[in-house]
């Protein structure tokens, strides 16, 4: 299955803290390909996509950050009018809720990243393919 | 299964026993005690007036400060002679307080530690497995003779080596644990990281918890993760050590040894005995000890106390197990906050560890009650709304069952301050 696996990092809204998280993470060389912030009052939640989220996460859990990995699916953005309502359109079709979604770019391809009930994913795959959406293997 | 059936006397028994010997140990600690006389004298009190268990609240106070004012010695009623072990506690702070046993207290300790394990269903047939602390601390070494006494085979683990303890309970066959519940439960941790299944391993069938304040969901946790029942053993070293009272399977109260101590509930602040039922601190005679009689021990431990009789056939009063410390308590805006409750609600959260802080601070003229809880590594969610949701319910819960109105902060994992291990509870920052 086309899913992706996301890193997410509990935050204390303090100053700081993101610095020190993602100082921690040039350290260790790690590059990120996507992020998102999520800010909820006294904390936030930072979302990543990196190369090797295992290793990212044992290598945090050592440092005493702990890190959670949730899977998430991308699809392609297509280069015309409308083409998100039509992603969700079709999940809402479908009965499957978006706990959340965000947008990356590449550099040469821009791409939903959209997380769902976990249970959810292989159907919510199956059908913006067979709808015509290209669902990306990572981004 | 009942040891002795003083436990099971009816009431007037019990307090017949009592004055008597409540009036001997005032006899004995006035006539052979400097600091007791001048206490009696100051307060125009005599033992010969002690004529009923009431009677009792005529006598003056002893504090942990007066056992440290006369360290090491100074308040034992027998020579050194005849003193056959010393005890004594951590004291954390300044001096520490000594106690003193000599053949007879020994003899009213294993006793006491005997009516315990019968209470929680050890007998001689089994195997106890004691990971309390063998030392000056009272815990190991009381466990180990009392175990003794009933005929048990007892296994003297002490303290850490987590894996070697493990390795031990299963080979030997350890039928009880008796230890701290937090390292009964690290116990099982490690425990259960050989799978699932690793209670298969072990032939637990019962363990006896205590020396350290316990939240109910605790105790549903230790019981739950080892598939044993849970016994709550209550003792301090000023008063004998573990065996001051202990609960039996029909309730979660614990039995008081009221042949050998005469247990008070007090308010706090005034001195003055409360109601039967109400909470307030917990204030001990020892009725039978020689080498260390007291008199009206300030334990500072919160309890309320019942004597209805129990489904169990014993008689005698039960005590809650303790829901907090008279020096813990907090008043917010007018209202008793005790650690233990908190713990208690949070205990009852998923998604969030014990590792808690009560931080109490002004807005102006009102208190206002913060309180960090550490997010659980495990549970950790991606999800900002579920977050909010964990706070928003310990809030709810803090408000309806303790009426008070706290700023719940969900922090990193292993991000509240600890000191020794043990994390620090509460921060008032109003007495600065």
């Amino acid at each position: 299955m086309k899913t992706i696996e996301q890193l997410s990092i509990f935050l204390e809204n303090r100053t700081g803290r993101l610095g020190e998280i993602t100082r921690r993470l040039a350290d260790m060389d790690v590059s990120i390909r996507t992020l998102e912030l999520v800010e909820a009052g006294d904390f936030g939640i930072l979302r990543l996509i990196l190369p090797d989220v295992h290793a990212v996460k044992a290598q945090l859990g050592s440092q005493g950050i702990s890190a959670k990995i949730t899977k998430v699916f991308a699809v392609e953005i297509a280069d015309n009018v409308g083409c998100f309502y039509r992603v969700v359109s079709a999940l809402a079709d479908e009965g499957i809720d978006i706990a959340y979604t965000y947008t990356v770019h590449n550099g040469t391809q821009g791409a939903f990243v959209i997380k769902t009930a976990e249970a959810d994913i292989a159907r919510a795959i199956a059908r913006l393919e067979n709808d015509g959406v290209t669902v990306l293997d990572a981004v | 299964m009942i040891w002795n059936q003083a436990e099971s006397a009816p009431r007037e028994a019990i307090e017949a026993t009592q004055v008597a010997r409540l009036r001997e140990t005032a006899r004995r600690v006035y006539a052979i005690s400097p600091f007791y006389k001048k206490k009696f004298d100051e307060l125009g009190v005599n033992p010969e007036a002690i004529k009923s268990v009431e009677d009792v609240q005529k006598l003056p106070f002893t504090k942990k400060q007066d056992l440290r004012d006369h360290y090491p010695f100074g308040l034992f009623c027998v020579p050194m002679s005849e003193v056959v072990r010393v005890h004594s506690s951590s004291g954390t702070t300044g001096k520490p307080t000594v106690v003193g046993y000599n053949a007879h207290d020994m003899e009213v300790w294993n006793e006491v530690m005997a009516r315990v394990y019968t209470m929680s269903g050890t007998s001689a047939e089994d195997v106890v497995h004691n990971g309390y602390g063998y030392g000056l601390f009272t815990g190991g070494l009381g466990f180990h003779t009392g175990a003794e006494k009933i005929g048990a085979a007892v296994v003297p683990a002490s303290g850490g080596f987590t894996d070697r303890q493990l390795m031990l309970m299963r080979d030997f066959g350890a039928t009880v644990l008796a230890c701290t519940p937090s390292f009964a439960l690290h116990l099982a941790e490690v425990a259960a990281k050989a799978g699932n299944d690793f209670r298969k391993d072990y032939k637990l069938k019962t363990g006896i918890f205590g020396a350290e304040p316990t939240s109910k969901g605790l105790k549903e946790e230790v019981a739950k993760a080892w598939g044993i029942d849970y016994h709550e053993v209550y003792g301090l070293s000023e008063i004998i050590g573990p065996g001051v009272s202990c609960s039996c399977k029909h309730s979660d109260r614990l039995h008081i040894f009221e042949d050998h101590f005469l247990a008070e509930i007090i308010d706090p602040k005034t001195g003055e005995v409360l109601p039967e039922g109400e909470r307030g601190e917990l204030v001990i005679t020892t009725l039978t000890k020689q080498a260390l009689p007291i008199i009206r021990y300030r334990t500072g431990d919160i309890t309320s106390i019942v004597k209805e009789p129990c489904a169990c056939g014993r008689t005698h009063a039960r005590m809650e197990s303790i829901v907090g410390r008279a020096d813990d308590m907090l008043i917010v805006n007018g209202v008793n906050v005790y650690p233990s409750q908190v713990e208690h609600v949070i205990a009852n959260t998923e998604g969030v560890t014990l590792n808690y802080q009560i931080i109490a601070d002004k807005k102006g003229h009102l208190d206002k009650l913060e309180i960090l809880v550490e997010v659980s590594e495990d549970i950790l969610v991606d999800n900002a709304g579920d977050m909010e949701r964990i706070k928003k319910d310990i809030q709810a819960s803090l408000l309806n069952n303790l009426y008070i109105n706290a700023a719940v902060r969900l922090v990193e994992p292993n991000s509240i301050e600890r000191s020794v291990g043990k994390a620090v509870r509460v921060v008032d920052k109003r007495r600065d």
